[in-house]
């Protein structure tokens, strides 16, 4: 599947509640399960997950977290962008010990059959670009963070 | 031939392109290394196998799993964020 197509206007949010990383991942898990985009079990997976081996990067101007289970869950494959207003306490990849604020989570929900790292390196290629992340920050709809997602892209 | 263990901890996605990186960086120096990939789980049973010179994870793999393996911590492959720092380190032991 084209990369762009992996985004759409429906599994974009914005978070302006303040809730705990669990509930966030049970929610987002919960979703795509009714979608039928992962198994029942992806939930589990992707917590035990996240606890173990945490996905947090630290990235300036707002940390970016890029939590992903095991492809033998994933039914279809979609990239979950989440924008969390007042940030989320999330493990550091690079350290156990260590928590990092995260304002932008990119879940990537990738069954066997994709260009698994294609897709990451352009992922990479977003979190890395400091303007991108702060105009999908700041945007007010999920259709505008779609819009500088394809802008983005397409460079 | 030296021999690096690149990995991560379930899906292979990041150590995939943490080799990618670190390949075109040996082939730019003209080094040849031998790299294997695993996931954290089959670290330690890789270790006594391949006998590594190194090991590069790109999360938060504990460091008692390296059993006294060197390693370089490859998160910035993920982040960018100092990456040629980390191919120097990764280098400079290669080279030894």
């Amino acid at each position: 599947m084209i990369l762009t197509e992996l985004f759409d206007e429906k599994h974009i949010q914005i978070i302006n509640d303040n809730i705990s990383q669990i509930t966030f991942l049970e929610n987002l898990s919960n979703i795509l399960f009714e979608e039928g985009y992962v198994t029942k079990s992806y939930a589990n997976s992707l917590i035990l997950r996240e606890n173990q081996y945490p996905t947090g990067l630290k990235v300036e101007p707002y940390g970016v977290a890029i939590p992903h289970a095991n492809s033998d869950q994933v039914k279809k494959s979609v990239i979950y962008v989440s924008i969390i207003k007042d940030g989320m306490q999330w493990g550091n990849m690079a350290d156990l010990e260590d928590k990092i604020n995260v304002n932008i989570v990119f879940n990537l929900i990738l069954a066997n059959d994709e260009k698994h790292i294609e897709i990451l390196q352009k992922i990479i290629g977003l979190i890395q670009n400091q303007d991108f992340l702060k105009n999908i920050y700041e945007s007010k709809t999920p259709k505008n963070i779609l819009f500088q997602i394809r802008k983005e892209l397409k460079k | 031939m030296k021999t690096i263990i690149v990995c991560c901890a379930t899906s292979m996605i990041t150590s995939s392109v943490a080799i990618e990186k670190i390949q075109n960086a040996l082939d730019k120096e003209g080094l040849k290394a031998k790299i294997i990939q695993c996931k954290f789980m089959d670290v330690e049973g890789y270790i006594d196998m391949y006998k590594p010179d190194l090991i590069v994870p790109t999360g938060a793999l504990k460091e008692d799993k390296a059993h006294g393996v060197p390693m370089v911590r490859g998160t910035n492959f993920v982040t960018g964020v100092n990456e040629e720092q980390t191919i120097n380190k990764i280098i400079d032991i290669i080279k030894k």
